[in-house]
C-alpha cells in the first residue's frame, strides 16, 4: 500500500492496493468545492493486468466498445449510481435484487441507491445478455465489497485511524472516536477503483471479478432478504413509462416488412404499390428484404398487405412438417458430423446392465415460441455521418451493436443502442436481436430518415427464433429390490441459438457465422450439451449422451434460412429434464413405488431430501404408487391424478407436484393445483422470487397444455394466438409456492428459471397417474391425450 | 387489463376471484392474455385495487 505526495499544494496522487484491486486518482480537495466520486472501473486480463493499468486513467464514462467500465459510482451527495449493461424485462432483478446486493455490501441504506442506468451502449458497460444474472450478482457483490474496502482505506488516511479500528454502517465510516460519511470522504475527489476481470463476456460463464475482498457475513444481512417492491411498476401503472413502442423521432417513417412466403423463398417479383390508393407510401427493396414505408402507420400497414398479396416468391419445401419432427431429428442426429457429448455424471457400464424389469421409451419435445404479447418494434436513425442510433428493447444491446456494425461494415463505436422496456422476451433477444432492429437500420440507411419497423403478429410467429425441439430415448433398468440399476438416455436436437440477423440475411449482407460445431461464439454451437444436471446420485450406472444436429431447413442451400432457435426460459435443460422426469415417473410405476419416495430413494444431496419431504407435506401428496386406484382411460367422467418432478439448476434445488383432472374420452386436462418447493440458497428478495416462481410455473403450465409450433413443408403454420394458444386466466390452477431461505448455502441461486420447466413432467406424470397411460410428448392437448388413451 | 379491471370494479366493487377471472377471460371477444404468467399477481392486484377504491385512496 502506497500513497504518495506528488506536485505541490494539496494535490495528492493515490495508488493503493485493495484486495487485488487498485485505488487510483488525484485528490484536489482544496480546489473543488462540490462534486466528487469514487467510480469502479475494470481492466480485462485478470490480476496480472492490474499493474499495467494507468495510475490516473481518464474519466469513468463508458461507451467505448473496447473497454469495460462502470457499474457502481459512490457520489459526494451520499448517493450511489448503478449502471449495468444488463437489461431488465419486468423481473425487476436490476431494480430490486441488484440494488439490495450493492447496498448490503456497501453498508448504505437501500434509499441511497437512487439511480439505475441499464442497457444503453453509450452509457453502460457490456452486460452480456440476461444469462448468468446469478454470477453477475456475485460479481456485483464483490465489486461493492471492494468499493467499501477502498473507502475504508481512504478513511483510515483521512481520519488518521488504523483501518482495523474502522467500521461502516448506514453510509458512515466510524472508529477511534471519529466518523465521516462516504459523501464527505469523497467531496472534491476524483477517484477510481480499478478492478481486474477474467473470463469472456460472449461465453456462457461470462466475466468474473478476479479479486477476493472480504464479504459481509450473511448473518449480518439487513437489506438482502427484504421484500423490496419493484420501483419500475408504478410508472407503468400510471402511464409514465416510455416503452419502446412510444419512441418517435422527427421525420420518422413507419415501415412494415413484407417477408418471404416460406423460410427459404427468394423474391422473384415484388407486388405493385398503387400510388393512387396509397399516395404517401413507398416500396423499398434491398435484395430479398422488402418493405413499405409511410409517414402514416396505418397506410404502411394497408399498403404492405396489398403489395404482399401481389408478390411472387420462389417455391421452397425444405422442412419436414411438424408432424414428422421426431423422425427428422432421429435421422439428422444419425447423419450429422456434429460430435456427441457424454454426460458429466456418467459412471459404470450402464449399457451392459440388463434386468428383468426395464423401462424403454422415446420422448418428444416440440418447437415452442417465446411468443411475447407484443411483436417486435424498433426505431433506427442512420445519420449522414455514418453513425446509427438504434432504439430497441433488446436484452443484449452490446452484442446487437457488434452485429449491426458487422452488417454495415462500420466501427462498433458508430452504433449506439438505446434500450427501453417492451414485451417480455423469455430469453429470445439475449443474443442481441429479437427481430426487426436490423431491418430498421437498413431501411433508415437507404432512405436517409429515421425508420420505425413494427412486426405484425404473423411476422413474429414466422420469422422470430424459437425454443429448440429435442427427442430422447431412455432406458431404465430396475433391480429386484425396485431400485434403478442403470439409466441410459440419448438426447438428440439442434443447438440453442442462431443469432444471425434476419434482415441482414435477406439483404445479403454480412452476418455472424451460421451455427456450427466449431464456432468461436459459444452460444451458436451445434454441439448439444448435457444441460440437465444429474441428481440421482444413488444410481450405480449412468450413461447420458447429447447429439447435436441442424435445424430443419438449415441444410438447404443459402439464401434459405430455415427454422432458427434461441434460448427460452430454462433452455435445453427443460428439453432434457422433461423426458428424464417423465421416464423416472414411469420407472417408479414399473417398480410399484410411490414416485416421490422413488426419487427420495435415488437422490444423494440432502437439499433434495429436504425439499422432497417438504413437498410431500405441502402438496397433500398421497403416498402410493401410480396409477391411482381410481385410474381410468375411458369415459366422460373426470378422473384425478398426481405427479412430481425435480430439477437442479444454478445452485437452485426445485421440486414440484401437479394435481390434475382428466376426462379420458375428450382428452381434456385441467391442472387443479401446482405446488413448488424451491431452495435457491440465500433469498435476496422473497417477494420478487415468489412472483418469479408463480409466473414461471404458469408459463410452464401453458407450455405443458397448449404450446407447439406447427409448420408445413415450407413455413410456420402457427401464426396467431388462435393456432398458438397460451394459458388463459381461467385455466390458472391453484398455486402454492414454498421458499426455503437457506443461508447455509452461502450463495444466491437463481429464481427466474426452472419453475416453468418443472410443470410439464409433473403434469404428464399426473395424467399417467389418473389414467394409467404414459404421456411421452407435450403439449397435452385434448387431441394428443386422447391418442395416448388408446 | 387495467381498463377491463377498472370497468369491472365500477360495476362490482367487491369482486370474487371468479368475477375477476371471468372479466379477464370470457367477457370480451377474446381473453386478456399474459405471457409472463402473472395471473396470480393480477388477481391480487385487482383485489388490492378494490380495497383501495373502497377506502377512497390510491396508496
Amino acid at each position: 500500500m502506497t500513497a504518495s505526495r506528488a506536485g505541490s499544494g494539496s494535490s495528492t496522487v493515490y495508488d493503493i492496493s485493495v484486495h487485488g484491486a487498485r485505488l487510483t486518482g488525484v485528490s484536489r480537495r482544496g480546489f473543488m468545492a462540490a462534486g466528487g466520486a469514487l467510480a469502479a472501473v475494470f481492466v480485462m486480463g485478470g490480476r496480472s493486468a492490474i499493474a499495467q493499468a494507468p495510475a490516473i486513467a481518464g474519466s469513468a464514462k463508458s461507451g467505448s466498445a473496447a473497454t469495460v467500465q462502470g457499474w457502481i459510482d459512490i457520489r459526494a451527495d451520499n448517493t450511489v449510481l448503478l449502471h449495468t449493461g444488463k437489461c431488465d424485462f419486468g423481473q425487476s432483478t436490476i431494480y430490486t435484487a441488484y440494488r439490495q446486493i450493492v447496498a448490503e455490501e456497501l453498508c448504505v441504506p437501500l434509499e441511497a441507491m437512487t439511480e439505475v442506468i441499464s442497457g444503453d451502449t453509450d452509457r453502460t458497460p457490456d452486460g452480456g445478455g440476461t444469462f448468468g444474472l446469478l454470477r453477475y450478482g456475485q460479481n456485483l457483490r464483490k465489486v461493492a465489497a471492494l468499493m467499501r474496502e477502498a473507502a475504508l482505506e481512504l478513511a483510515a488516511r483521512r481520519l488518521a485511524v488504523p483501518r482495523a479500528d474502522l467500521n461502516v454502517r448506514d453510509g458512515v465510516i466510524a472508529g477511534g472516536g471519529k466518523a465521516i460519511s462516504y459523501g464527505d470522504l469523497l467531496k472534491g475527489e476524483s477517484l477510481q477503483l480499478v478492478i481486474p476481470l477474467a473470463g469472456d463476456l460472449t461465453m456462457p460463464m461470462g466475466l468474473r471479478v478476479d479479486a477476493n475482498p472480504p464479504l459481509k457475513p450473511v448473518k449480518d444481512y439487513a437489506i438482502v432478504g427484504r421484500p423490496v417492491l419493484n420501483p419500475s411498476i408504478p410508472p407503468k401503472v400510471t402511464g409514465q413509462t416510455v416503452w419502446v413502442g412510444d419512441v418517435t423521432l422527427p421525420g420518422m417513417l413507419h415501415a412494415r416488412t413484407i417477408h418471404p412466403a416460406t423460410l427459404g423463398s427468394v423474391l422473384i417479383a415484388p407486388g405493385k404499390l398503387d400510388g393512387k390508393q396509397f399516395p404517401g407510401a413507398q416500396l423499398v427493396r434491398i435484395g430479398n428484404l422488402l418493405a413499405v414505408v409511410s409517414p402514416d402507420e396505418w397506410e404502411a400497414v394497408q399498403a404492405a398487405q396489398a403489395v404482399a398479396a401481389g408478390c411472387e416468391w420462389s417455391k421452397w419445401e425444405g422442412l419436414p412438417g411438424s408432424g414428422n419432427l421426431a423422425d427428422y431429428l432421429r435421422a439428422a442426429g444419425t447423419k450429422t458430423a456434429t460430435p456427441a457429448r457424454e454426460g458429466r455424471a456418467n459412471k459404470g457400464d450402464a449399457s451392459r446392465i440388463k434386468t428383468v424389469r426395464e423401462h424403454h421409451a422415446s420422448y418428444v419435445m416440440p418447437y415452442q415460441k417465446h411468443a411475447p404479447i407484443s411483436p417486435m418494434v424498433s426505431l433506427a436513425d442512420y445519420r449522414a455521418d455514418g453513425s446509427v442510433w438504434l432504439h430497441t428493447h433488446s436484452q443484449n444491446p452490446q452484442h446487437l451493436r457488434r452485429m449491426i456494425a458487422l452488417m454495415l461494415g462500420s466501427d462498433e463505436d458508430k452504433v449506439v443502442v438505446r434500450t427501453y422496456p417492451g414485451a417480455g422476451h423469455y430469453g429470445r433477444s439475449n443474443g442481441g436481436s429479437a427481430g426487426s432492429e436490423d431491418e430498421a437500420v437498413l431501411l433508415s440507411r437507404k432512405l436517409g430518415r429515421p425508420v420505425r419497423v413494427q412486426w405484425m403478429r404473423a411476422d413474429d410467429m414466422q420469422w422470430s427464433t424459437q425454443s429448440s425441439p429435442m427427442i430422447a430415448d431412455i432406458r431404465i433398468a430396475i433391480d429386484d429390490a425396485g431400485k434403478i440399476a442403470a439409466y441410459e438416455a440419448s438426447h438428440v436436437g439442434p443447438g440453442m441459438q442462431d443469432d444471425r440477423l434476419l434482415g441482414a440475411m435477406l439483404a445479403g449482407l454480412p452476418v455472424i457465422p451460421a451455427p456450427s460445431a466449431d464456432t468461436s461464439y459459444g452460444f451458436q454451437s451445434t454441439v448439444l450439451s448435457n444441460a440437465d444436471t444429474w441428481v440421482y446420485g444413488a444410481v450405480p450406472a449412468v450413461r447420458e449422451t447429447a447429439q447435436g444436429c441442424p435445424h430443419p431447413g438449415q441444410d438447404s442451400a443459402a439464401p434459405a434460412i430455415g427454422l432458427r432457435s434461441h434460448s427460452m426460459r430454462t433452455p435445453i435443460q427443460f428439453q432434457q429434464n422433461c423426458p428424464r422426469e417423465m421416464a423416472i415417473s414411469e420407472a417408479a410405476m414399473l417398480a410399484g413405488k410411490d414416485p416421490l419416495q422413488f426419487r427420495l430413494d435415488h437422490v444423494s444431496d440432502p437439499r433434495f431430501v429436504a425439499i422432497l419431504e417438504r413437498l410431500r407435506a405441502e402438496a397433500g401428496w398421497e403416498s402410493r404408487p401410480s396409477p391411482s386406484p381410481q385410474a381410468r382411460n375411458r369415459g366422460n367422467e373426470p378422473v384425478k391424478g398426481q405427479g412430481v418432478s425435480i430439477m437442479l439448476r444454478d445452485n437452485g434445488y426445485w421440486a414440484c407436484a401437479a394435481q390434475v383432472s382428466v376426462v379420458p374420452a375428450s382428452g381434456e386436462v385441467k391442472v387443479e393445483r401446482m405446488t413448488i418447493v424451491a431452495d435457491v440458497g440465500i433469498v435476496i428478495n422473497p417477494l420478487q422470487l415468489r412472483r418469479q416462481i408463480q409466473a414461471g410455473s404458469l408459463m410452464g403450465v401453458s407450455q405443458a397444455l397448449h404450446e407447439e409450433l406447427t409448420f408445413d413443408k415450407g413455413a410456420v403454420t402457427a401464426t396467431d394466438w388462435s393456432n398458438y394458444p397460451i394459458l388463459t386466466m381461467a385455466q390458472m390452477p391453484e398455486l402454492k409456492v414454498v421458499i426455503t431461505d437457506n443461508h447455509s448455502a452461502g450463495n444466491y441461486g437463481q429464481g427466474s428459471e426452472s419453475a416453468n420447466a418443472l410443470a410439464s413432467p409433473a403434469i404428464a406424470a399426473a395424467v399417467m397417474d389418473a389414467t394409467g397411460r404414459p404421456i411421452r410428448a407435450i403439449p397435452l392437448t385434448p387431441d394428443h391425450v386422447r391418442k395416448a388413451m388408446a | 387489463m387495467m381498463i377491463k379491471v377498472t370497468e369491472l370494479l365500477e360495476a362490482n366493487p367487491k369482486p370474487t376471484d371468479q368475477d375477476i377471472t371471468d372479466a379477464l377471460t370470457t367477457s370480451g371477444p377474446s381473453p386478456h392474455l399474459c405471457r409472463c404468467g402473472s395471473y396470480a399477481a393480477i388477481l391480487e392486484g385487482a383485489h388490492r385495487a378494490a380495497r383501495l377504491m373502497a377506502q377512497g385512496t390510491t396508496q
